[in-house]
């Protein structure tokens, strides 16, 4: 088939993003962690006066550097999830159906995903704009937002992409019925 | 068309097309952004569809789901379910029937360290399922009871659902988690006694396990101690307002894996299996949180959960009646539909029914995660019995549906009386 070459290439790109997905996940439990180290150091140093400890700070916009990593690691898992069916769907009514309808029925719920996605990517594209010219940033590093929203965009071309694939495949096989 | 109509044939639309094997997360965001941009232009439909999504990546509340799911993952593969199975094999295995209710007080134990349902049962249904095979247990019960016992990972905490039943209606994740406990080890007695009534008609069900010595006993408790002091420091912290939740589960998750690379149970390759695991289920869950979220704000614009809880607010019906008809309605659709969804589906829309009759929303949250436990094990799509089956391909399905029954009615004593005594479920969190 004439797409398995581009698929191949989707699927890799979707893979390394879902192994920096899992990054994302361990960098969160890292942070949070020695934030909480820190501080309880803080503590530590404030009853004994350890002078070691003098300099030891909790980990500076530990706040919002979590909730970029959890926005990475949900954004960047979408695509290989979604190939490797990890999303949660009702299978039990199609699974009844013949095989023929079935397959109908695929190529329509494949095309509202990928319409859904490819609009997402496209309105995060615009949202991400939005939010470089008004300068929006976090509350306590100063991060900026928009690098996020372009990632989640990205993340969702790539979602769309994955559908477009499938429907393509799908078309394949209404053809050959 | 009025408002009501639009929201009414939104429900239509998506409850046809969840059928249509559309991932769950996806039919929300869609059918939640269409019926929105209809309602309120295409400009700001488009708008909240990418804005939505993002806020609900990047909130930091919603961190906290990974990094539990991580903890229990971690401990899954470092094979702490085994040993307190082993503890809770020893401790009672030797009766009729002890077998089964060990792998429901290591079930409960496991549950303390994990916040998913499926998880608990596949970790158990892979130790304990052999154990019961070899002592010439029924095979529908022993997997039913690890099937129906699984879902305590949600009641005990940590829960996933708690916490998103937590930040969907703005209750403390601490207080809720504290709702949970009572009302789960109460949910484990029950369904060992389940087990005892069903073994005290019928003893070869399930034959006396093997006899083992005070020693083995008294030895045997050092399978609980890492579990104990992992639930201990983190529930521990949490409660006592040292650690916020996503600090819980971060330190939580940390401490559990220090614990295993200490102890030498995980291997480099089921580190990265355990990463790869959370990494596809907190993407599953986040986005169904994302894509019920847009459907929120289609449903909320329509009007349809404010009306509909003002007009239960008038029915002249007893609140525990219409109770009742809520929790009926969540029987049939945890029938159909996967517990997590359904709840994200319709809590905002429940949520201020309950309010508006006067129910306690802690209280609530637990009625909630109780009747999602009853739609795990309930066919024809009960998640738990399917793990259970891929786990133990060799038991028919049949005979774990069949199996669960007894279990299904210790859930709805225990639903009855939570309904009746509410303070099973707000006694400790009163005391915070």
């Amino acid at each position: 088939m004439q797409v398995t070459a581009i698929e191949t290439q989707i699927n890799r790109v979707a893979r390394y993003m879902y192994y920096m997905a899992g990054v994302a996940i361990v960098a969160m439990m890292m942070i949070t962690t020695l934030d909480v180290f820190m501080r309880f150091c803080v503590t530590v140093y404030s009853r004994f006066g350890w002078a070691f400890l003098a300099s030891w700070r909790p980990v500076p916009g530990t706040y919002d550097l979590v909730a970029m990593c959890g926005a990475v690691a949900a954004a960047f898992a979408m695509a290989h999830t979604t190939l490797e069916s990890g999303h949660v769907a009702v299978s039990l009514v199609v699974r009844l159906l013949a095989k023929k309808t079935q397959i109908f029925i695929k190529l329509f719920t494949d095309t509202a995903s990928g319409f859904l996605f490819g609009i997402l990517a496209w309105r995060c594209v615009l949202y991400a704009a939005k939010l470089k010219d008004s300068g929006e940033v976090s509350m306590t590093l100063q991060l900026p937002f928009h690098p996020f929203v372009y990632m989640l965009a990205f993340s969702s071309l790539i979602v769309a992409l994955v559908y477009l694939v499938a429907i393509i495949k799908d078309i394949h096989k209404v053809v050959s019925l | 068309m009025s408002l009501t109509a639009i929201g009414v044939i939104g429900i239509i639309v998506l409850l046809v097309m969840l059928f249509s094997k559309m991932p769950v997360g996806f039919v929300m965001g869609l059918v939640g952004f269409l019926g929105f941009s209809y309602v309120k232009g295409w400009g700001p439909g488009l708008n909240i569809l990418a804005t939505d999504f993002f806020e609900m990546f990047s909130s930091h509340s919603l961190t906290v789901i990974p990094l539990f799911m991580f903890m229990g993952q971690i401990s899954f593969y470092s094979g702490i379910s085994r040993r307190l199975y082993n503890a809770a094999y020893v401790l009672i295995g030797a009766r009729n029937g002890g077998l089964a209710m060990a792998s429901v007080a290591a079930c409960a134990g496991f549950a303390a360290i994990s916040g998913s349902t499926n998880a608990t049962a596949a970790t158990m249904a892979t130790v304990s399922i052999p154990e019961m095979k070899r002592f010439k247990y029924d095979m529908g019960l022993a997997a039913g009871t690890v099937a129906a016992a699984g879902s305590l990972g949600i009641l005990i905490p940590p829960s996933t659902i708690f916490i998103i039943y937590g930040i969907l209606t703005e209750q403390s994740i601490g207080k809720l988690f504290l709702a949970g406990i009572l009302p789960g080890i109460l949910l484990s007695l029950l369904f060992i006694a389940a087990i005892h009534l069903q073994v005290r008609r019928n003893p070869a069900l399930a034959p006396a396990g093997p006899k083992t010595t005070w020693t083995q006993k008294i030895r045997s408790l050092t399978g609980v101690i890492e579990a104990l002091l992992i639930f201990g420091a983190v529930m521990g912290g949490l409660f006592s307002g040292v650690f916020t939740p996503t600090e819980a589960a971060a330190v939580g998750a940390f401490f559990t894996l220090l614990l295993a690379v200490a102890r030498r149970q995980l291997s480099w390759k089921h580190f990265l299996k355990a990463i790869a695991d959370t990494t596809r289920l907190s993407c599953m869950v986040m986005v169904i949180v994302a894509g019920a979220t847009v459907f929120g704000h289609f449903m909320a614009v329509t009007r349809i959960p404010f009306d509909l809880s003002n007009w239960v607010g008038t029915l002249p019906l007893h609140p525990m009646l219409i109770m009742m008809v809520i929790i009926m309605i969540y029987l049939v659709g945890g029938c159909f539909m996967d517990g997590f969804a359904l709840i994200m589906l319709t809590v905002p829309i429940f949520f201020p029914v309950a309010q508006a009759l006067g129910f306690d929303p802690i209280w609530f949250g637990v009625i909630i995660v109780l009747i999602a436990e009853m739609g795990v094990i309930t066919p024809p799509v009960g998640i738990n019995v399917y793990v259970v089956y891929g786990v133990a391909k060799d038991i028919p399905l049949e005979a774990i549906f069949r199996g669960v029954m007894p279990f299904l009615l210790a859930l709805i004593v225990c639903n009855a009386l939570l309904m009746i005594f509410p303070q099973i479920a707000l006694f400790l969190p009163g005391l915070l």
